[in-house]
């Protein structure tokens, strides 16, 4: 086995397959210090499983990427009780039973996509359908324009990147665009409540409903609103359509799987919750210490960053007989079997988690109905983000039947 | 010493969802799967929010609020926050009534609760 004390996040021999490396980390390292960037990483279930849960030690105040920036005022920057009382706010607009509602527009949408996909032989599945897709759902439903997509989804992108540690002046230029476009998008809806162009207890979208008082009647910050605005593009933009693509991409590799799926639709829930599993599009984010933490004979100190390898945790043969294998079986009854850390775990769970499945359940749904055969066309692309293992090119020919 | 109580007539409660009732000073929630009765503590036991708007699926509920997902029949914590089971009651059905023994649940189920069910 390849030694791998020289672990860092950034290696750029992890960008094709890390798991080489979380095989090491797990077996020899699992509470492993990088000295030259001053972060602890944890690499087996079992410990990310009890620090996601152990939110009084491991907290989010310093948000999930690298910054050690305390001013950010989204759900995943920030602890309980604030956090509970702004989830509390969006959970009937994320629920199961809410989020059905985008089933029609989605499918809608996709099979536009599909219609100019289909057959091209120049095609880029990801930018061409997996990112558009959710671009436009999300985009739809908080209101922004669509000739604001591309723009948006580009923001989405670099804010991705800056969480990872990328800092350089392209993506600090596009994230500032980024941030500022919430900012003003936040002013626009705090004059429009306060002419009553629409009424709080009646949210127009997504965005309007950030400025409805929640319950026992707090009201958000203009600053708070505007970074859940961010956050809410950036979540809904980046790590799902990446999922997509990586689901693509397996169909391709694995013909067998994809035609399994078409034949029996009822194995979707289940086929993705193993890849949510299997693929682990978020590879893993941070948490920062208010105390010391004990794990093992090691002791993290209080006061550092703590990289949690989800995807780690989800191939960790301590938990999952054969995590190297897809197997459908794994989480027969799908959402209710599911304890892959892909969501994350604890208050923190990914609160759009739903919208997402709803969406890959769309997604495939579609490419089941109107796609023989995914061809690869080329290599994949993939981008340098350490925390989300992004596809940003997949030639691919998608055959009609 | 089991004490049964008439928690709702079986009429009153839906399929595959979560149903809440209020029996003297407790809650309750009251699930049909698969034509059997089931009873549970009406909070998740992760921060007591109420499981009125939970979601229930092949066995399973989940409270919408962090998306801990329980087993019903034996409330097994399957995934998410909350560090203990769900408390589960024997139900049973006699005519058209629902009666569950909440001799196994310890009484005040819904104190320190942080939300307000709708019944």
């Amino acid at each position: 086995m390849e030694n791998w004390a020289h672990y860092r996040p950034h290696l750029p021999e992890l960008i094709e397959n890390p798991y080489p490396a979380y095989v090491w980390l797990r077996e020899h390292s699992p509470v492993h210090y990088v000295a030259d960037e001053d972060i602890w990483v944890l690499s087996r279930y079992d410990d990310i499983a009890a620090a996601v849960r152990d939110d009084r030690v491991f907290s989010n105040d310093e948000g999930v990427g690298y910054s050690r920036d305390k001013s950010r005022l989204a759900l995943t920057d920030i602890d309980r009780p604030h956090h509970t009382r702004l989830r509390r706010q969006m959970l009937n607009h994320f629920s199961r039973q809410s989020v059905a509602r985008h089933r029609e527009r989605a499918t809608e949408i996709m099979n536009g996509l599909i219609d100019v996909a289909i057959e091209r032989p120049d095609l880029d599945f990801a930018s061409e359908v997996s990112m558009p897709l959710l671009a436009t759902v999300v985009a739809e439903w908080m209101g922004i324009p669509s000739k604001d997509i591309r723009f948006v989804n580009d923001g989405a992108t670099a804010a991705s990147m800056a969480m990872a540690g990328d800092f350089s002046e392209p993506v600090v230029k596009q994230l500032d665009c980024f941030e500022r476009y919430f900012d003003a998008m936040a002013y626009q809806i705090e004059a429009a409540r306060e002419a009553g162009a629409f009424c709080p207890a009646h949210p127009r979208t997504l965005s309007d409903v950030l400025f409805t008082p929640t319950p026992d009647g707090h009201e958000l910050s203009h600053d708070e609103a505007a970074h859940m605005l961010s956050l809410l593009a950036v979540g809904g933009n980046e790590t799902t359509a990446q999922f997509m693509s990586a689901v693509a991409h397996f169909f391709a590799e694995r013909p067998d799987v994809f035609e399994m799926v078409r034949a029996d639709r009822s194995l979707i829930p289940a086929l993705i919750e193993e890849l949510l599993r299997y693929l682990s599009p978020v590879q893993g984010l941070f948490r920062n210490t208010l105390a010391e933490a004990r794990f093992g004979d090691v002791t993290i100190p209080a006061d550092v960053k703590v990289l949690l390898l989800y995807a780690s945790g989800n191939h960790d043969p301590a938990h999952y007989a054969d995590p190297g294998v897809f197997r459908i079986d794994r989480f027969p009854r799908g959402v209710g079997d599911a304890d892959h850390l892909s969501f994350t775990e604890g208050v923190h769970k990914c609160l759009g988690a739903h919208l997402a499945r709803l969406i890959v359940a769309v997604f495939i749904n579609t490419l089941c109905d109107r796609v023989r055969q995914i061809e690869l066309k080329g290599p994949l692309h993939r981008s340098s983000n350490a925390l989300v293992r992004c596809i940003h090119g997949m030639p691919a020919h998608l055959h009609a039947f | 010493m089991t004490n049964w109580i008439v928690a709702a007539r079986r009429s009153d409660v839906r399929p595959e969802r979560v149903n809440i009732v209020t029996v003297g000073n407790r809650r309750l929630a009251l699930y049909q799967i698969d034509g059997d009765v089931l009873a549970s503590e009406a909070y998740c036991p992760h921060e007591r929010e109420c499981l009125d708007s939970g979601y229930v699926e092949n066995g399973t509920v989940e409270c919408a609020l962090h998306y801990a997902v329980f087993d019903i029949r034996t409330g097994t914590r399957i995934s998410g926050p909350a560090t203990r089971p769900l408390r589960t009651y024997p139900a049973r059905v006699e005519g058209d009534e629902i009666l569950v023994d909440i001799s196994t649940g310890a009484a005040g189920d819904d104190s320190g609760c942080i939300t307000t069910c709708t019944d």
